[in-house]
């Protein structure tokens, strides 16, 4: 049987092209796309952006928040004028005299909303600032209690007092003693930490891949409308064979048909666009047979509700797209809301799509990747429980 | 022993829907070609797929070569052959592979599949053509390729359901001469057409089946004998829309049994001829409709159907 699906599937050169062809064609286009959220192929939480600092301020609180600037993934460049199409950032220059005084200072940030890096940037300055406003205040309150306990005396040493008290929390905060370690609920939430998602082209082979073999696999939806359509189903059912025999074997060479193109997409990901897809060879295989399973059983699933061959085209097309834009597999879920990646967890793609990305951008084992693939295999075995309850019941 | 015990068999798809076949019991004897004969919507085909496990009956059951088609439907489907009403074949693979699948599909393998299947395509005309895609046949050769696939595995008992159905006479032809090689070579056969013709030339005994129900049963000379004496009289006329008007004016006229239009014909059954022609050519003259042809029939089976049913195998 599962022969016979091959030779069914591959009888047509035109076949070739969708099979492998055009997903690596997409990959292309797509990881072109996707270059300008990874900015030139780095990781995110490489990335580093510059930003150029005109400051009329020469103090020693301007030089603290510069270093925190630089702490914070910035590249700092102290200019005489800020330069165009650049991020900038003005100084004014009572800005150590007034930090020091426990007054509200200003400066400003000049952003390109243009540039994906942005928020980014916004973000980091924010970090840098706050970091350095606490420092002040912490400095300023010992300060304040050594005057009062007498240790500090003169204005000399009062300042050295809170210069040094300055410079040992601004160490502090860059190094903390105590790090929150955030968790979500779920064990298996290893991806989803902001600044440390795929490059550019990881995403674009993973997300390709998922969406295109998505279609060959929910394609088991087809597969027995086309029988029924053709009069072959009626026979395959007088023949000596189970219903489970003729389903499992339908089932399993569409799981083969998958797994040969995650294969040559793989391979081809490695090969053309230099994907590392070949550095945990089992923890791969094991996530994509489950991917295989969960989405043929969803095939299946549908398989039992369709009644012509355009249905279950549009069914599988549609839904297959559908799954794949939804589960991240055409842009990083990291840039979605927390409440969008809660939702979409009910969505096999959206597991695929984090263990495939884990694989890439953290180097996942197979003990990383194991909850992801359990939870696509419980999803495989719901689907396919029902699908064969359902076909069992089918005259 | 029979080959096919039928008991009471009953199918319902829906549960308050109608029954699509209503207590059907008959049996068919070991190489014996049986023919069930009705008209479309009949019932054959889901008799057919209740025999063949297909479908489960709603009441009822029947032996299968010994085999209880509700408790044992895999002894049942090893030891049978079924060709369905629509083809059922891959038309992307070639006609030796579609034989070797459905080989395969039924247990079978090895040496002795490869012979069969070319002893298959020779029986069938079909060895020139079997490297070919069987999409690329004719609708002839597609029927051919069909009724090989139902054969293979020599069953005792081949279930062909209207496997002549859409095709030129001359393919016609050459299935029911395998049908009765088949025959010969001990087969037992249950046979549905609504082709009296075909009943009527294959069969050793017909079930005449209509709206469900099994309404006779025998070979061609005992259900012929059920009409008695009756002839039945075939009119075709120039105005084919007309033929109910003259079945309703010729109703009550003396000697007149049954009758019935459809397709442009009025058929009717009556006790003599030579009295009843000349007052129904009367009265379609005075109904201003002009008569195209008349053809006179010794009793068969259309004139049993139309003597049970009231209707013609066509209406």
């Amino acid at each position: 049987m599962v022969r016979n699906e091959f030779r069914q599937e591959f009888v047509s050169p035109v076949s070739v092209f969708f099979f492998l062809i055009l997903p690596l064609l997409f990959t292309a286009a797509v990881a072109a796309g996707l270059g300008g959220l990874s900015e030139n192929g780095e990781r995110p939480e490489e990335f580093r952006a510059e930003l150029y600092v005109e400051s009329r301020d020469e103090g020693p609180l301007v030089v603290a928040f510069l270093q925190a600037l630089q702490e914070a993934n910035l590249t700092v460049q102290v200019v005489e004028a800020l330069p165009e199409d650049t991020f900038g950032l003005e100084v004014p220059a009572d800005f150590s005299a007034r930090l020091r005084r426990g007054e509200h200072v200003t400066v400003l940030l000049h952003t390109l909303p243009a540039r994906s890096a942005s928020q980014a940037v916004e973000q980091y300055v924010n970090a840098a600032a706050g970091r350095l406003a606490g420092a002040v205040r912490i400095a300023q309150s010992g300060q304040s209690r050594a005057q009062d306990a007498g240790i500090a005396v003169g204005a000399e040493e009062d300042s050295a007092f809170f210069d040094d008290v300055l410079r040992r929390t601004l160490e502090a905060t860059q190094n903390p003693p105590a790090v929150a370690e955030v968790r979500w609920p779920e064990a298996v939430e290893l991806a989803g930490t902001p600044g440390t998602g795929a490059t550019g082209v990881e995403q674009a082979s993973a997300g390709q891949m998922v969406t295109w073999v998505q279609i060959t696999l929910l394609g088991a939806a087809q597969v027995l409308v086309d029988e029924r359509e053709r009069g072959t189903l009626r026979r395959l059912l007088v023949t000596p064979a189970t219903r489970a025999t003729i389903l499992g074997g339908k089932l399993l060479a569409r799981m083969c048909l998958g797994l040969v193109q995650i294969a040559l997409l793989l391979g081809g990901g490695a090969l053309i666009f230099g994907v590392k897809w070949g550095e945990q060879p089992l923890a791969t295989a094991l996530v994509s047979v489950a991917f295989a399973i969960a989405t043929v059983g969803l095939g299946l699933l549908i398989a039992t509700f369709v009644r012509t061959r355009g249905q279950a085209n549009s069914v599988v097309v549609g839904g297959a797209m559908a799954l794949a834009a939804l589960g991240g597999a055409w842009y990083p879920l990291e840039v979605t809301p927390l409440v969008y990646r809660q939702a979409v967890r009910v969505l096999p793609s959206t597991w695929a799509m984090r263990a495939y990305t884990d694989l890439l951008a953290r180097g996942a084992t197979v003990a990383d990747v194991l909850p992801y693939a359990g939870i696509l295999l419980g999803f495989g075995v719901v689907f396919t429980a029902i699908g064969m309850w359902r076909f069992q019941a089918y005259e | 022993m029979s080959l096919v015990e039928a008991r009471n068999l009953v199918k319902r798809y829906t549960a308050d829907g109608p029954k699509a076949v209503d207590n059907v019991s008959f049996e068919i004897r070991d190489g014996e070609i049986f023919s069930l004969l009705g008209p479309n919507g009949a019932g054959k085909t889901t008799t057919i797929s209740m025999l063949s496990t297909l479908i489960r009956p709603t009441a009822g059951t029947a032996l299968v070569n010994g085999y209880d088609i509700r408790t044992e439907p895999m002894a049942v489907r090893r030891s049978i052959g079924v060709v369905p009403q629509d083809l059922a074949l891959y038309g992307k693979l070639s006609g030796r592979e579609n034989l070797r699948f459905w080989g395969e599909m039924r247990g079978l393998g090895g040496p002795a599949l490869w012979e069969e299947i070319d002893e298959k395509l020779a029986l069938m005309d079909l060895t020139d053509r079997a490297g070919d895609r069987a999409e690329t046949y004719s609708g002839g050769m597609k029927r051919r390729l069909n009724l090989a696939i139902g054969m293979l595995g020599n069953p005792p008992l081949m279930m062909l359901d209207e496997p002549t159905v859409g095709i030129d006479p001359q393919s016609r032809r050459h299935i029911l001469d395998y049908v009765r090689e088949l025959n010969r070579a001990g087969a037992g056969t249950l046979y549905t057409t609504h082709y009296m013709e075909e009943a009527q030339e294959l069969s050793d005994r017909i079930g005449i089946i209509d709206r469900g129900t099994l309404i006779a049963l025998g070979t061609l000379q005992e259900l012929t004998q059920m009409v008695g004496e009756h002839e039945m009289l075939r009119l075709q006329l120039y105005q084919p829309e007309a033929g109910q008007a003259l079945v309703d004016g010729v109703r009550g006229l003396e000697g007149m049994h049954q009758a019935s239009a459809a397709d442009g014909e009025v058929v009717l059954s009556v006790a003599a001829v030579e009295t009843t022609l000349p007052q129904v050519l009367t009265k379609a003259a005075d109904l201003g409709l002009s008569i195209r042809n008349v053809e006179i029939r010794e009793p068969n089976l259309e004139t049993v159907f139309l003597h049970l049913t009231g209707r013609a195998l066509r209406d």
